[in-house]
């Protein structure tokens, strides 16, 4: 029984042009507002419906991972528990040598995460963001 | 991880998920999969599934004579799952029986389609993004 979502994208622009959009945001709601740095906050909204969170991870592409970029958050709508979501970017390229960019996005249970991470909660996001450890 | 601090985690869990529930106050599609997902965390509550899966019903007493764990520890995990809403008891005499509901697990595979297909429309807008 799988307890969390993935899935895969390849696209044909190499990985700072990929990691560029990712931040525009504009691809994940209709509107987005996202501070790019670990703690920041995320805010979609989408189809009349509001999402917020926190980022987790935040690791550019630059000198010392110029091949791998990375964003993890958590977020959550009113009254639903908050999810973890993860963004991996892995530059690569094709046969001919164009530059490709691996999108990989896994959108996980707390169930999965609270196994993983036990860090403090921003006060930003609330007692539900975030691994609130409700199985300790 | 211990068998022990699994169980702990696991019936703390359950109870967390039904806490959760009642302040959003929703006990909606979105709560049921918690407790379903809390209740399927513990790999002996897998295999007690499994094992239901096989039979029409079966007591604790019968359960724990197929597995290495104690009768005592089946029926703490049956409860978990009937908390969650996987099993239903049914008592015939002195006798109870679990059987499988499988509802909340079609609930939670809900979850994991509306989940994926949400994300392969904003993939899909990252792509054309970068046409």
């Amino acid at each position: 029984m799988p307890e969390h979502v993935t899935r895969e994208l390849t696209l044909g622009a190499p990985l700072p042009v990929v990691w560029a959009a990712v931040l525009a945001g504009d691809w994940l709601a209709e509107r987005t507002e996202l501070e790019p740095r670990a703690g920041g906050t995320v805010r979609c909204r989408d189809e009349g419906e509001e999402r917020e969170g926190w980022i987790e991870t935040f690791t550019p592409p630059g000198p010392r991972s110029p091949r791998r970029a990375a964003l993890a958050f958590w977020w959550a709508a009113a009254g639903e528990t908050a999810t973890r979501v993860e963004l991996v970017l892995v530059a690569g390229e094709t046969t001919d040598g164009r530059p490709v960019t691996l999108v990989r996005v896994t959108e996980t249970r707390p169930l999965d995460a609270r196994d993983l991470v036990a860090i403090p909660l921003p006060e930003v996001a609330g007692p539900s963001y975030g691994p609130v450890l409700r199985a300790a | 991880v211990s068998t022990g601090a699994g169980d702990a985690a696991g019936v703390a869990g359950a109870a967390g998920a039904a806490d959760a529930a009642g302040v959003a106050g929703a006990g909606g599609a979105a709560s049921g999969v918690d407790a379903v997902f809390d209740a399927l965390a513990d790999p002996t509550r897998r295999l007690l599934l499994e094992q239901l899966s096989a039979a029409p019903a079966a007591t604790a007493t019968e359960l724990a004579s197929r597995l290495p764990i104690t009768r005592q520890a089946v029926v703490k995990h049956l409860a978990a799952l009937t908390a969650a809403g996987l099993l239903q008891r049914q008592r015939s005499g002195r006798e109870v029986h679990y059987r499988l509901t499988p509802e909340p697990l079609s609930e939670a595979v809900t979850w994991m389609a509306q989940v994926g297909a949400t994300w392969d429309r904003r993939l899909a807008a990252l792509a054309s993004r970068l046409d």
